[in-house]
C-alpha cells in the first residue's frame, strides 16, 4: 500500500489547462517527484520528523479559496490580487519570473510534488511606491477526507510599496488529508512587508510548509507564524537578506496539545552587510504532544555589521509533552553581532498556586498564563488587524480546550 | 463520560484490520477483532508521530503493532508491550448497534 499513491500519469493528465511557462515547470516537476526521495531522517533537515512511511495515498484538489481586500479599492492603483492560476492567465510575465524562484521544485520531494499539482493559490503584486493601508487577506480551506491541497502564496511588493497579507489555512477534523504550501515573498528595495500566516487546520492533516522571503535593500519584512493545527505540521520559514540595510523580524507563537507533532525550522540568512534579523518563537505544549524548534542564523562572507537575533521559549504544561529548541549560528564574517536564546521549562508551581489560590481553576490559570505567555510575541505586531487575528485564533485555540475537560 | 458516538459502520473495518477515524477532537483506530468484535485506541503511537492503525493487528493477541517501529499495543488496556514505546495510549469503550460502531470519549 506504501507504493500506491493517487499522484500518477493519469492524475497528472488530467490536470486543468495552464499557460505554457506552468505546464512545463509541471512536467519538470512531477519528473523531479518521481526521481526524489522522500527526505531522510539521516538528514539534519529532517532529523525530527520521520516520513519514511508516509503513505501518499491522495487526491489532489483545488483548495477552496476566498480573498478579500478589507473593503479598500485596489483599482487604478496597479495592484493585482488574485487567484495564482488567473494571474498566470493574464499577468504571465510577473508570475513567471516570481513563481518557483524563491523555493525551486527540486528543494524537496514535496516540493515537486507541490509544483506538479498545485491548481489555485494566492497571487499579490504591489507596484513601486503603492501603499496599501489595511491587511489583504486569504483564506484556504479544505474538506475532504483523503484529500491533498498544494496552497501557494507569491507576494511581490516592488521598490517602495507597503503591504500586509494575512494567510489563514483552515479545515474540520479529518482521519486524513495532506497539505503541501509553500509561500515566496519578494520584498523589493526600500519596501515594507508584513506577512502573518495562521494555521488552524483541523485533526488528522499532515502539513508541510516552506515560506521563503527575499529582501532588498534598506527593505523591511515583518512575518508572523501562528501554528495550532493539524495532526503533524512542519514549517520552514527562511529569510534572505540580499541588500545592505535589509530589516527582517520573524515571529512565531504555537500551540501543541494531543498528539500533535510540531517541527518548526527558521533561516536567517545575512548575504548582505548592515542588516538587521530578529526572530522570536515562543511554544506551549500540552498533552502527549511534542515540539521541536531549529533555527539557523547563517552570516556569508562579507555580512559585515550584521545584527542578528534568535530566540525560541517554550512552556511544557504535562509531563508527557516534550519540546526541544535548537539554535544554530554560522558566521563567516569577522565583524558581526549574532545571539541566540532558548528554554524549554514547566509552568511555574508557584504561579499556578497563587492563581489558584484565589480560586481560578487549574485549566483557567494555564489558560491564563499561556495568553500572557503568547502576548510578549503579539505585543511586537504593530497593525491591530493582524494582531487581532492572532489573538482570536489563540483565545479559540484555548477556549475550545477548556470546554472539552469541562464536557 | 458523555454518551457513545457513532464512529463508523460494521462493514466499515475489515476482520483482522484497523481504520482511522476523526472523532470529538481526536484520531481514533478502530480495530476489528473479528468474533471477539472491536477496539477502539488513540490512533497515534505514544513514542513517535506515526499512525498505529497502518499497522499489523494480531486477532489472536488482540494487539496492534506500530508500522515505525514495532512497538506493540495491548487493545484490551492501551499498553505498550514492546519496546521503544512506554507510554500507553488511550482506549475507548466500544459497542455495536445494529450496524453502528460507537464508542465513549
Amino acid at each position: 500500500m506504501a507504493d500506491q499513491h493517487a499522484f500518477d500519469d493519469a492524475a497528472f493528465d488530467g490536470l486543468p489547462p495552464a499557460p505554457d511557462f506552468v505546464r512545463s515547470l509541471r512536467k519538470a516537476a512531477f519528473e523531479g517527484f518521481r526521481s526524489l526521495p522522500i527526505p531522510s531522517q539521516e538528514t539534519e533537515e529532517w532529523r525530527y520528523t520521520d516520513l519514511s512511511a508516509f503513505d501518499l495515498d491522495f487526491v489532489a484538489r483545488p483548495p477552496r479559496h476566498a480573498l478579500t481586500t478589507s473593503n479598500q479599492p485596489l483599482d487604478g492603483t496597479g495592484v493585482v490580487f488574485c487567484d495564482l492560476d488567473r494571474a498566470a492567465e493574464e499577468h504571465p510575465d510577473l508570475v513567471e519570473r516570481t513563481l518557483h524562484a524563491l523555493v525551486p521544485i527540486d528543494r524537496t520531494k514535496f516540493t515537486a510534488l507541490h509544483a506538479a499539482f498545485r491548481t489555485g493559490g494566492t497571487f499579490l503584486y504591489v507596484p513601486r511606491d503603492v501603499r496599501i493601508e489595511l491587511p489583504l487577506q486569504s483564506a484556504t480551506s479544505l474538506h475532504d477526507h483523503g484529500a491533498a491541497v498544494f496552497p501557494h502564496t507569491v507576494v511581490v511588493a516592488e521598490e517602495g510599496a507597503d503591504v500586509t497579507l494575512i494567510d489563514r489555512y483552515v479545515s474540520p477534523d479529518l482521519p486524513s488529508a495532506f497539505s503541501d504550501a509553500i509561500a515566496e515573498i519578494y520584498v523589493g528595495d526600500g519596501a515594507h512587508v508584513r506577512y502573518a500566516s495562521i494555521q488552524e487546520w483541523g485533526l488528522g492533516v499532515t502539513h508541510l510548509g516552506v515560506q521563503r522571503a527575499r529582501v532588498g535593500r534598506d527593505a523591511e519584512f515583518r512575518s508572523l507564524a501562528v501554528g495550532f493545527g493539524a495532526s503533524l505540521a512542519r514549517a520552514e520559514a527562511e529569510t534572505v537578506l540580499a541588500g545592505t540595510g535589509g530589516f527582517s523580524e520573524m515571529l512565531g507563537v504555537f500551540f501543541a496539545d494531543g498528539t500533535q507533532h510540531f517541527d518548526h525550522r527558521s533561516v536567517q540568512d545575512h548575504e548582505a552587510p548592515h542588516c538587521t534579523s530578529d526572530l522570536l518563537y515562543k511554544g506551549a505544549l500540552r498533552d502527549a504532544s511534542r515540539a521541536v524548534y531549529s533555527g539557523w542564523v547563517h552570516v556569508r562572507p562579507g555580512a559585515q555589521k550584521t545584527d542578528a537575533m534568535q530566540t525560541s521559549r517554550n512552556i511544557v504544561l504535562s509531563e508527557h509533552a516534550k519540546a526541544d529548541a535548537i539554535p544554530n549560528l554560522e558566521i563567516e564574517a569577522n565583524d558581526v553581532r549574532c545571539g541566540h536564546a532558548a528554554s524549554v521549562g514547566p509552568v511555574e508551581e508557584e504561579t499556578l498556586f497563587y492563581l489558584e489560590s484565589r480560586g481560578i481553576p487549574r485549566a483557567e490559570a494555564e489558560r491564563l498564563i499561556v495568553t500572557g505567555f503568547f502576548q510578549e510575541v503579539l505585543d511586537r505586531v504593530a497593525l491591530q488587524e493582524v494582531r487581532r487575528n492572532a489573538e482570536l485564533a489563540i483565545q479559540e485555540e484555548l477556549g475550545v480546550r477548556e470546554l472539552a475537560e469541562v464536557g | 463520560m458523555t454518551a457513545p458516538v457513532r464512529v463508523c459502520a460494521v462493514g466499515d473495518v475489515p476482520t483482522g484490520e484497523a481504520r482511522r477515524f476523526a472523532v470529538d477532537g481526536r484520531l481514533v483506530a478502530i480495530v476489528n477483532l473479528g468474533d471477539d468484535g472491536f477496539r477502539a485506541i488513540d490512533a497515534v503511537c505514544s513514542h513517535e508521530h506515526s499512525y498505529l492503525d497502518e499497522g499489523e493487528v494480531d486477532v489472536d493477541e488482540a494487539t496492534i503493532e506500530c508500522p515505525k517501529h514495532g512497538s506493540t499495543f495491548d487493545l484490551e488496556t492501551g499498553k505498550p508491550i514492546v519496546l521503544p514505546a512506554i507510554m500507553p495510549v488511550e482506549v475507548y469503550p466500544v459497542s455495536v448497534s445494529d450496524d453502528d460502531v460507537l464508542i465513549e470519549v
